[in-house]
Protein backbone atom coordinates (compact mmCIF):
# COMPACT_ATOMS: atom_id res chain seq x y z
CA UNK A 1 0.00 0.00 0.00
CA UNK A 2 3.17 2.02 1.20
CA UNK A 3 4.76 1.89 -2.21
CA UNK A 4 1.37 2.45 -4.38
CA UNK A 5 1.24 6.01 -2.17
CA UNK A 6 4.77 7.14 -2.75
CA UNK A 7 4.46 5.88 -6.68
CA UNK A 8 1.45 8.25 -6.51
CA UNK A 9 3.42 11.46 -5.12
CA UNK A 10 5.45 10.66 -8.01
CA UNK A 11 8.56 9.46 -5.83
CA UNK A 12 10.08 7.52 -8.34
CA UNK A 13 13.09 6.92 -9.99
CA UNK A 14 14.55 7.75 -13.00
CA UNK A 15 17.77 6.19 -15.05
CA UNK A 16 20.25 8.00 -16.87
CA UNK A 17 17.71 8.78 -19.84
CA UNK A 18 15.21 9.95 -18.07
CA UNK A 19 12.90 6.95 -18.29
CA UNK A 20 11.31 5.74 -15.25
CA UNK A 21 12.41 2.45 -13.58
CA UNK A 22 10.40 -0.31 -11.76
CA UNK A 23 10.90 -3.29 -10.38
CA UNK A 24 10.98 -5.86 -13.48
CA UNK A 25 12.12 -3.49 -16.38
CA UNK A 26 15.16 -4.27 -18.15
CA UNK A 27 18.07 -1.91 -18.08
CA UNK A 28 21.72 -2.10 -19.54
CA UNK A 29 24.21 -1.01 -17.46
CA UNK A 30 26.41 1.98 -18.98
CA UNK A 31 30.01 1.41 -19.85
CA UNK A 32 32.67 1.93 -17.61
CA UNK A 33 33.83 4.91 -19.57
CA UNK A 34 30.61 6.57 -18.89
CA UNK A 35 30.10 5.32 -15.44
CA UNK A 36 33.39 6.65 -14.16
CA UNK A 37 32.87 10.14 -15.51
CA UNK A 38 29.63 10.58 -12.80
CA UNK A 39 32.51 9.53 -10.03
CA UNK A 40 34.24 11.25 -7.49
CA UNK A 41 38.17 11.57 -6.30
CA UNK A 42 36.54 7.97 -4.03
CA UNK A 43 34.77 6.39 -6.46
CA UNK A 44 32.14 7.37 -5.32
CA UNK A 45 28.30 8.86 -6.80
CA UNK A 46 26.28 10.25 -4.31
CA UNK A 47 28.08 8.64 -1.92
CA UNK A 48 27.58 5.18 -3.22
CA UNK A 49 30.64 3.04 -3.91
CA UNK A 50 31.40 2.02 -6.84
CA UNK A 51 33.35 -1.36 -6.31
CA UNK A 52 36.22 -3.23 -8.63
CA UNK A 53 33.87 -5.99 -8.82
CA UNK A 54 31.25 -4.61 -10.09
CA UNK A 55 33.05 -3.42 -13.68
CA UNK A 56 32.56 -7.25 -15.22
CA UNK A 57 28.99 -6.28 -15.14
CA UNK A 58 28.94 -2.81 -17.44
CA UNK A 59 27.60 -2.92 -20.83
CA UNK A 60 25.07 -5.71 -20.47
CA UNK A 61 21.81 -6.16 -19.23
CA UNK A 62 19.72 -7.36 -16.37
CA UNK A 63 16.31 -6.90 -14.64
CA UNK A 64 15.76 -4.51 -12.22
CA UNK A 65 14.54 -7.00 -8.70
CA UNK A 66 13.83 -3.92 -6.84
CA UNK A 67 14.57 -0.32 -6.29
CA UNK A 68 15.68 0.73 -3.06
CA UNK A 69 13.98 2.73 -0.84
CA UNK A 70 14.57 1.96 3.12
CA UNK A 71 17.82 -0.09 3.62
CA UNK A 72 18.57 -1.23 6.92
CA UNK A 73 22.65 0.08 8.23
CA UNK A 74 23.54 -2.30 10.58
CA UNK A 75 27.01 -0.79 10.68
CA UNK A 76 24.83 1.96 12.57
CA UNK A 77 21.68 0.06 13.60
CA UNK A 78 19.43 2.58 11.95
CA UNK A 79 17.02 2.76 8.87
CA UNK A 80 18.12 4.79 6.03
CA UNK A 81 16.06 6.43 3.16
CA UNK A 82 17.61 5.92 -0.01
CA UNK A 83 17.22 7.82 -3.49
CA UNK A 84 17.88 6.78 -7.19
CA UNK A 85 19.32 3.70 -6.13
CA UNK A 86 18.51 -0.10 -7.18
CA UNK A 87 19.51 -3.75 -7.51
CA UNK A 88 19.59 -5.96 -10.53
CA UNK A 89 18.65 -9.65 -10.71
CA UNK A 90 21.87 -11.38 -10.83
CA UNK A 91 25.13 -8.82 -10.23
CA UNK A 92 26.17 -10.18 -6.88
CA UNK A 93 29.56 -9.03 -5.40
CA UNK A 94 32.56 -11.82 -5.39
CA UNK A 95 34.49 -9.74 -2.82
CA UNK A 96 37.74 -10.76 -4.83
CA UNK A 97 40.54 -10.42 -2.60
CA UNK A 98 38.84 -7.81 -0.30
CA UNK A 99 39.77 -8.99 2.60
CA UNK A 100 43.53 -8.46 2.43
CA UNK A 101 43.85 -10.69 -0.54
CA UNK A 102 41.15 -13.04 0.68
CA UNK A 103 37.76 -13.09 -0.51
CA UNK A 104 34.75 -12.04 0.91
CA UNK A 105 31.88 -14.65 0.30
CA UNK A 106 29.14 -12.97 1.94
CA UNK A 107 27.66 -12.54 -2.03
CA UNK A 108 26.09 -9.35 -1.08
CA UNK A 109 23.62 -7.86 -4.26
CA UNK A 110 25.45 -4.72 -5.79
CA UNK A 111 23.83 -1.20 -5.28
CA UNK A 112 23.57 0.76 -8.57
CA UNK A 113 22.52 4.60 -9.10
CA UNK A 114 20.32 4.96 -11.47
CA UNK A 115 22.50 7.39 -13.63
CA UNK A 116 24.31 4.16 -13.94
CA UNK A 117 21.96 2.41 -15.78
CA UNK A 118 20.04 2.88 -19.50
CA UNK A 119 16.15 1.45 -19.43
CA UNK A 120 16.21 -0.85 -22.50
CA UNK B 1 40.60 -2.27 -16.09
CA UNK B 2 39.82 -3.73 -12.68
CA UNK B 3 43.33 -1.41 -11.89
CA UNK B 4 41.63 2.06 -12.62
CA UNK B 5 39.90 1.64 -9.42
CA UNK B 6 41.88 2.09 -6.30
CA UNK B 7 40.92 -0.27 -3.04
CA UNK B 8 39.83 1.90 -0.35
CA UNK B 9 40.74 1.19 2.88
CA UNK B 10 40.78 3.41 6.13
CA UNK B 11 42.87 2.96 9.21
CA UNK B 12 40.87 4.41 12.30
CA UNK B 13 42.31 3.84 15.91
CA UNK B 14 44.64 1.33 14.86
CA UNK B 15 41.48 -1.04 13.42
CA UNK B 16 41.74 -1.91 9.57
CA UNK B 17 38.22 -0.93 8.05
CA UNK B 18 37.66 -3.08 5.11
CA UNK B 19 35.33 -0.65 2.87
CA UNK B 20 32.60 -1.93 0.53
CA UNK B 21 28.91 -0.99 -0.09
CA UNK B 22 27.35 -1.45 2.39
CA UNK B 23 30.07 -0.59 5.19
CA UNK B 24 29.90 3.09 3.93
CA UNK B 25 25.88 2.48 3.66
CA UNK B 26 25.56 5.85 5.57
CA UNK B 27 27.09 7.94 2.98
CA UNK B 28 24.50 7.06 0.44
CA UNK B 29 21.68 6.97 2.11
CA UNK B 30 19.60 9.58 4.40
CA UNK B 31 18.40 9.59 7.79
CA UNK B 32 14.30 8.67 7.51
CA UNK B 33 11.87 12.19 7.20
CA UNK B 34 9.37 12.37 9.79
CA UNK B 35 6.76 11.05 7.61
CA UNK B 36 8.74 7.84 6.82
CA UNK B 37 9.09 7.74 10.58
CA UNK B 38 6.00 7.44 11.14
CA UNK B 39 4.99 5.28 8.30
CA UNK B 40 7.74 2.67 9.82
CA UNK B 41 6.79 2.94 13.85
CA UNK B 42 2.76 2.01 11.89
CA UNK B 43 3.95 -0.86 9.94
CA UNK B 44 5.94 -2.14 12.83
CA UNK B 45 2.88 -1.95 15.30
CA UNK B 46 0.85 -5.07 13.62
CA UNK B 47 3.87 -7.48 13.09
CA UNK B 48 4.97 -6.43 17.12
CA UNK B 49 1.12 -7.64 18.25
CA UNK B 50 1.24 -10.59 16.16
CA UNK B 51 4.87 -11.75 18.04
CA UNK B 52 3.17 -10.87 21.12
CA UNK B 53 0.09 -12.69 20.81
CA UNK B 54 1.96 -15.63 18.95
CA UNK B 55 4.11 -15.20 22.62
CA UNK B 56 1.08 -15.77 24.98
CA UNK B 57 -0.29 -18.10 22.36
CA UNK B 58 2.82 -20.49 23.05
CA UNK B 59 2.31 -19.99 26.68
CA UNK B 60 -1.42 -21.39 26.30
CA UNK B 61 -0.45 -24.48 24.22
CA UNK B 62 2.92 -25.12 24.87
CA UNK B 63 2.37 -28.63 24.12
CA UNK B 64 1.16 -28.05 20.80
CA UNK B 65 3.76 -25.73 19.53
CA UNK B 66 6.58 -27.48 20.91
CA UNK B 67 6.09 -30.80 19.25
CA UNK B 68 7.82 -29.87 15.92
CA UNK B 69 10.90 -28.22 17.93
CA UNK B 70 11.36 -30.94 20.63
CA UNK B 71 11.12 -33.58 17.28
CA UNK B 72 14.86 -33.97 17.04
CA UNK B 73 14.69 -36.55 14.45
CA UNK B 74 17.81 -37.05 12.09
CA UNK B 75 16.97 -36.47 9.06
CA UNK B 76 20.39 -36.38 7.91
CA UNK B 77 21.38 -38.93 5.95
CA UNK B 78 24.55 -40.78 5.06
CA UNK B 79 24.02 -38.84 1.53
CA UNK B 80 24.38 -35.23 3.31
CA UNK B 81 27.62 -36.39 5.06
CA UNK B 82 29.45 -36.58 1.26
CA UNK B 83 27.67 -33.79 -0.02
CA UNK B 84 29.66 -31.60 2.37
CA UNK B 85 32.19 -32.74 0.31
CA UNK B 86 31.02 -32.48 -2.85
CA UNK B 87 28.95 -29.34 -2.94
CA UNK B 88 30.14 -27.12 -5.02
CA UNK B 89 29.04 -23.88 -7.28
CA UNK B 90 26.88 -24.87 -9.95
CA UNK B 91 25.27 -27.65 -7.77
CA UNK B 92 21.49 -28.85 -8.11
CA UNK B 93 19.99 -28.91 -4.76
CA UNK B 94 16.83 -29.64 -3.68
CA UNK B 95 15.51 -27.91 -0.41
CA UNK B 96 14.00 -29.93 2.38
CA UNK B 97 10.34 -29.50 3.23
CA UNK B 98 9.61 -27.39 6.07
CA UNK B 99 8.60 -29.90 8.46
CA UNK B 100 12.12 -31.74 7.90
CA UNK B 101 14.11 -28.27 8.51
CA UNK B 102 11.65 -27.15 11.18
CA UNK B 103 13.24 -30.27 13.04
CA UNK B 104 16.29 -28.68 13.34
CA UNK B 105 15.65 -25.67 14.39
CA UNK B 106 16.45 -24.79 18.28
CA UNK B 107 13.35 -22.51 19.91
CA UNK B 108 14.96 -19.61 18.94
CA UNK B 109 14.18 -20.85 15.02
CA UNK B 110 18.19 -21.15 14.93
CA UNK B 111 20.13 -24.12 13.55
CA UNK B 112 23.89 -24.33 15.13
CA UNK B 113 23.42 -20.64 14.84
CA UNK B 114 21.75 -19.49 11.80
CA UNK B 115 18.76 -18.40 11.32
CA UNK B 116 15.36 -19.44 9.41
CA UNK B 117 13.54 -16.71 8.20
CA UNK B 118 10.09 -16.76 7.81
CA UNK B 119 10.65 -15.48 3.88
CA UNK B 120 12.56 -18.70 3.18
CA UNK B 121 9.77 -21.02 3.80
CA UNK B 122 8.11 -20.24 0.36
CA UNK B 123 11.77 -21.82 -1.18
CA UNK B 124 10.94 -24.94 0.74
CA UNK B 125 10.91 -28.36 -1.61
CA UNK B 126 12.31 -26.38 -4.57
CA UNK B 127 15.10 -27.00 -6.64
CA UNK B 128 18.07 -24.21 -6.92
CA UNK B 129 21.62 -23.85 -7.97
CA UNK B 130 24.72 -23.19 -5.76
CA UNK B 131 26.18 -20.03 -6.27
CA UNK B 132 28.94 -20.51 -3.17
CA UNK B 133 29.80 -21.87 -0.39
CA UNK B 134 31.05 -19.19 2.05
CA UNK B 135 34.35 -19.64 3.86
CA UNK B 136 34.70 -16.28 5.23
CA UNK B 137 33.05 -13.14 5.56
CA UNK B 138 33.19 -9.62 6.23
CA UNK B 139 31.16 -8.29 9.24
CA UNK B 140 29.11 -5.24 8.95
CA UNK B 141 30.87 -3.01 10.20
CA UNK B 142 33.85 -4.04 8.28
CA UNK B 143 36.33 -4.96 11.01
CA UNK B 144 35.28 -8.07 11.49
CA UNK B 145 36.43 -10.93 9.54
CA UNK B 146 34.15 -14.18 10.07
CA UNK B 147 35.20 -17.66 9.58
CA UNK B 148 31.64 -19.76 8.43
CA UNK B 149 31.35 -23.77 7.50
CA UNK B 150 28.30 -25.53 5.99
CA UNK B 151 26.67 -22.24 4.35
CA UNK B 152 25.81 -22.32 1.29
CA UNK B 153 24.20 -19.30 -1.02
CA UNK B 154 21.81 -20.06 -3.63
CA UNK B 155 21.32 -18.72 -6.89
CA UNK B 156 18.18 -15.87 -7.29
CA UNK B 157 16.56 -16.75 -3.67
CA UNK B 158 16.86 -13.52 -2.19
CA UNK B 159 15.26 -11.88 0.83
CA UNK B 160 12.27 -9.75 0.34
CA UNK B 161 13.09 -8.15 3.73
CA UNK B 162 8.79 -8.26 4.07
CA UNK B 163 8.31 -10.01 7.32
CA UNK B 164 11.88 -8.54 9.08
CA UNK B 165 11.31 -5.11 10.60
CA UNK B 166 8.28 -4.32 9.22
CA UNK B 167 6.05 -5.25 6.41
CA UNK B 168 7.68 -2.98 4.17
CA UNK B 169 11.15 -3.50 5.53
CA UNK B 170 14.24 -3.88 3.94
CA UNK B 171 14.80 -2.94 0.26
CA UNK B 172 18.50 -4.65 0.37
CA UNK B 173 17.44 -7.87 -1.09
CA UNK B 174 20.33 -10.40 0.54
CA UNK B 175 20.61 -14.02 -0.88
CA UNK B 176 19.55 -16.15 1.76
CA UNK B 177 22.14 -18.43 3.50
CA UNK B 178 21.29 -22.18 4.20
CA UNK B 179 22.95 -24.74 6.29
CA UNK B 180 24.01 -27.60 4.33
CA UNK B 181 21.64 -30.06 6.18
CA UNK B 182 18.35 -28.52 5.15
CA UNK B 183 19.82 -29.28 1.33
CA UNK B 184 19.81 -32.46 -0.28
CA UNK B 185 21.66 -32.95 -3.45
CA UNK B 186 19.07 -33.02 -6.91
CA UNK B 187 19.03 -34.83 -10.06
CA UNK B 188 20.52 -32.09 -13.26
CA UNK B 189 17.38 -32.42 -14.44
CA UNK B 190 14.84 -31.13 -12.60
CA UNK B 191 14.36 -27.36 -13.19
CA UNK B 192 15.48 -24.62 -11.16
CA UNK B 193 13.38 -22.20 -9.06
CA UNK B 194 15.11 -19.32 -11.46
CA UNK B 195 13.59 -21.86 -14.46
CA UNK B 196 10.15 -22.00 -13.09
CA UNK B 197 9.93 -18.22 -12.73
CA UNK B 198 9.49 -19.18 -9.00
CA UNK B 199 12.35 -17.50 -7.34
CA UNK B 200 12.57 -13.28 -7.42
CA UNK B 201 15.38 -13.72 -10.10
Amino acid sequence: MIKRLLNYLGYRLRAGNGARIKAGDIVRVLPYDEISKTLDGSNCHDGLLFMPGMVKYCDREYKVLKPVRWIFDENHKEMLSCRNIIILSGPVCDGAGMLDGRDCDQCCTLLWKTAWVRKV
Amino acid sequence: MDKAIPERQNENEGVKAYTCQYTSLGRSGHALSPMEKYWQLALRIPPALKRRLSKYSKLLFRHRMDKPLIDTGDHRGGEEKTLKTELKRGDSVRIKPYEQIACTLNPMGKYKGLNFLPGMKRYCSQTATVLKTPRSILDRDGKKIRECKDLVVLDGLYCDGKDLISNEGCDRCCLYYWKRDWLEKADGNEKSCLEKGFADG
